[in-house]
């Protein structure tokens, strides 16, 4: 499989202390796997994500805690919800879906940060190295 | 001073420097443009560690820095302190985790080597854009506003107060005291409920650091912590209250006599009385909406019956405005109200059916109560048979109350120890009375009800008629009986005798009872209600206001500042509510220290004036209602006190309108487009 990056996000509260549990268990995952810290995963706004795919992501994740248990309350929700925008704006960059994920890990789940990292790493990796085609994205990116 | 970054490498012992060849990755960054120096070392947070990363930052003029090493969990405040004893801003650090992410977690050497260097790069392109934050104080008010003058708002009083601070206890009704005074004996182990609450009245009365305004409602509420402003109503009383000395002269002499609310209308009083004999504040009130004199009529005759002239009828309502840094809510809960189910036969013969509320059941076993604390029914007689049916309303409500249950079965016990021949027996699904001392309760209602034996015959012969066929008769149940479903039980009532309905393991059974209990289901209060709209604070899904956290903070509300304390929370009992008033007195302390100012947090959003276009979008997401549109100005602005910097207006905000410091757009483009890098 092909060498890839999967763009990480991660809230301060839950999925940053799933991460470092993660590494306390020293569970492996390819080193493609770069994770960008925000406070809430409600930072994450869809040109966040395309911004990451511009800048060379084969891949974008984010976590956050768990719904109901955002360290906000509902900064989740509102990633959740915004979510809906990035689908259409994927396509017309011609971005498969696949290649983006919305994801929970809490601050105990080590072995869940693994899983979830590894699979979608896979499944970014299946897909191979992305090419942006769009112009537009391309002119951004300069 | 320069702009470029001191970098810091840590070998973590051999945590990070078995993986990642140290020597290799500093000489390879030194060439970095924006690198002053890289500095390694075996272990850098620990005290040999601190020193050297402190004195190399002495003897430099650099003031961006990069630590590459463990979480920031983990030091990210060690070295944020160094910082700022080398008099550097600790905003202008940043940590890359190339631990955790990196060198525990990645199996080649060379993978881990290249993932290190993009991470540490990642940290200096981004700590090149930092800000130099500021740590803001402001002046607060260290004041305390407990609103609720019930068992919990008198606790978090008394304890708030502790040290010499001023706290205000905010009564609706004319005394303090609440729901406690009602009872005779308190649930779970059956204490003297007023030998508990006078001494703690007493306490208040007392202590010059707790001013009591009752009899007032608050018309406005509004603010954050350190900074709230409240707006009172005090309705005029009648009476001078310095001069009243509670002698009840004017009481005797009142010709109005209306029904009690306090009694649940199961006695009546005058239009001048007292809440009840011995409260707290001792001074008589006036109802200036049944009062002859205030609706109109004429009438002197408490003013000629008072021997202090301490009758006022001059007196006009009159607002205060009070400060303070933290509110306290404690206003409590109310009951279901049955009324609204007709299986239960509560309708408006239902007190001359014998049948009851709890908290109206309460009542009689109170010395101070509508019949002196006998219980007897209506007629004066002693009933032989008490039902009480649980989970009243729970259906209706959604939830089990969770506290009804104990004082249910406390009342079972308070019933028999009057007359002899009276029995107890309860309908229930779950028993929510645990614990030791709640089994205990449970226990001492079975063994007390184990002495009495009902002879329901003759009861039972007057409710046979309407009872329907294929429902057989039960005279001598055990003190509690587990029903198939504690929402499909109901009362009739005959000739004055009640039957309750009910069936077990599939089949239907009636049972007589010269008294039925109807054991109501707690829902939020009105003022409750009004309270957390105003200051805009989170609730639970049965209405009540929700803690911030149910778990780690449960006794603060969803608006910094703003404790809950006892049933406002939901049904609680009474060291329930007051371990939550305790929580929250203890919660206004701490957060309030006189003669320290409030820092603010740093990590905190703005908005920009020119870009914004006052589509509310920011305000419909903020989860702490930090963002509020300035209809002046017609744009948003973000109070920094409220604001706990989750960041979620700023990518929300159509218009790129709001900053998150700290984590701002470029920031973060800068982090993503050097973490991708390698
Ligand atoms: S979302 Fe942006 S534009 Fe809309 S009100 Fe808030 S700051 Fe202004
Ligand atoms: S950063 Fe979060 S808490 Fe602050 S104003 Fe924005 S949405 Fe509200
Ligand atoms: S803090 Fe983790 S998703 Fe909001």
């Amino acid at each position: 499989m092909a060498e890839v990056k999967l763009l990480t996000f991660v809230c301060n509260w839950c999925s940053y202390g799933g991460a470092d549990q993660a590494g306390g268990l020293k569970i492996e995952y390819p080193s493609g796997v770069r994770l960008v810290k925000v406070m809430c995963s409600g930072r994450v706004d869809p040109q966040l994500i395309l911004q990451g795919f511009r800048k060379g992501a084969d891949g974008v994740l984010v976590l956050g805690c768990h719904p109901g248990d955002c360290h906000y309350k509902s900064g989740n929700y509102s990633a959740q919800k915004r979510m809906l925008l990035l689908e259409p704006l994927l396509a017309q960059f011609g971005i498969e879906s696949d290649r983006f994920q919305l994801n929970w890990v809490s601050a105990g789940e080590g072995e869940r940060f693994g899983k979830v990292v590894n699979e979608m790493y896979n499944k970014v990796a299946a897909l191979g190295p992305l090419k942006l085609t769009d112009s537009a994205v391309k002119e951004e990116t300069a | 001073m320069t702009d470029k970054v001191g970098v810091f490498l840590c070998k973590c012992s051999d945590n990070i420097a078995a993986r990642v060849d140290i020597e290799q990755l500093s000489a390879e960054l030194k060439l970095e443009e924006d690198v002053a120096f890289v500095k390694s070392h075996e272990l850098l947070c620990a005290g040999h560690g601190q020193e050297f990363f402190e004195e190399a930052l002495k003897n430099s003029d650099i003031s961006r820095v990069v630590v590459a090493a463990c979480s920031p969990k983990d030091h990210e405040s060690t070295f944020q302190k160094c910082m700022n004893h080398v008099g550097k801003n600790k905003f202008l650090m940043q940590m890359a985790n190339i631990r955790e992410q990196c060198t525990w977690v990645t199996s080649e050497n060379d993978n881990a080597y290249a993932k290190a260097k993009a991470l540490t790069r990642a940290a200096i392109r981004r700590v090149k854009l930092h800000e130099q934050l500021v740590e803001k104080e402001i002046d607060c008010h260290t004041e305390v506003v407990v609103i609720g003058g019930g068992i919990a708002g008198v606790e978090s009083a008394l304890l708030a107060s502790g040290d010499g601070r001023k706290v205000t206890i905010l009564e609706k009704s004319p005394s303090l005291g609440g729901m406690v005074t009602k009872l005779e004996e308190a649930a779970p182990n059956m204490e003297c409920a007023p030998c508990m609450v006078s001494p703690r009245l007493s306490l208040i009365d007392e202590n010059d650091n707790i001013n009591v305004i009752t009899n007032c409602d608050i018309e406005e509420i509004a603010g954050y912590l350190g900074n709230f402003e409240i707006k009172v109503k005090k309705r005029a009383r009648m009476v001078d209250a310095d001069a009243c000395i509670g002698c009840d002269e004017c009481i005797q002499a009142c010709p109005v006599e209306v029904s009690s609310a306090y009694d649940y209308g199961m006695s009546s009083r005058k239009a001048v009385d007292v809440l009840f004999p011995g409260c707290f504040p001792n001074c008589a009130v006036v109802d200036t909406s049944v009062c002859l004199k205030t609706t109109g009529g004429e009438c002197n005759a408490c003013v000629e019956a008072c021997p202090m002239e301490a009758m006022d009828f001059s007196q006009t309502d009159e607002i205060e405005v009070l400060r303070c840094g933290a509110v306290i809510l404690s206003t409590g809960a109310e009951q279901f109200d049955p009324v609204e189910l007709s299986q239960y036969a509560f309708d408006a013969n239902a007190l001359e059916n014998d049948i009851y509320t709890y908290s109206q059941f309460a009542r009689l076993t109170s010395n101070h109560g509508p019949t002196g604390g006998s219980v007897v029914k209506q007629n004066g007689e002693a009933p032989k048979r008490i039902a009480f049916v649980h989970c009243v309303g729970r259906e209706q409500l959604g939830y089990c109350s969770g506290s009804c249950c104990e004082a249910a079965f406390g009342l079972g016990l308070a019933a028999m120890s009057g007359d002899e021949t009276t029995s107890v027996v309860h309908f229930v699904s779950d028993v929510m009375c645990g614990g030791e001392l709640g089994s205990m309760l449970l226990e001492r209602v079975n063994q007390k009800n184990r002495t009495r034996t009902v002879d329901s015959d003759a009861m039972w012969s007057k409710v046979m008629s309407g009872l329907g066929s294929g429902v057989q008769e039960i005279t001598q149940p055990s003190f509690m009986v587990r029903v198939d479903n504690i929402n499909e039980v109901s009362v009739t009532t005959d000739n004055g005798v009640s039957a309750v309905r009910y069936s077990v393991a599939g089949k239907s059974y009636g049972i007589a009872a010269d008294m039925v209990v109807l054991v109501t289901g707690t829902q939020p209060s009105k003022t409750s209600t009004e309270l957390m709209r105003m200051l805009d604070l989170a609730a639970t899904r049965g209405g009540f206001a929700a803690a911030d956290h149910p778990i780690l903070r449960p006794a603060s509300s969803s608006l910094d500042g703003v404790f809950l304390a006892g049933s406002v929370m939901g049904g609680k009992n009474i060291s329930e509510s007051i371990i939550s008033a305790k929580a929250s007195a203890g919660g206004a302390l701490s957060k309030l220290v006189p003669g320290r100012k409030l820092s603010l947090k740093s990590i905190v959003a703005y908005a920009d004036e020119e870009l914004c276009s006052a589509c509310e979008l920011c305000v419909q997401v903020c989860p702490y209602s930090a963002a509020k549109i300035d209809v002046n100005r017609n744009i948003s602005v973000i109070n920094e006190v409220l604001c706990q910097g989750c960041g979620t207006c700023v990518a929300t905000c159509p218009s790129g309108a709001v900053t998150a410091r700290h984590f701002t757009d470029a920031q973060l483009d800068a982090e993503i487009s050097e973490v991708l890098h390698g």
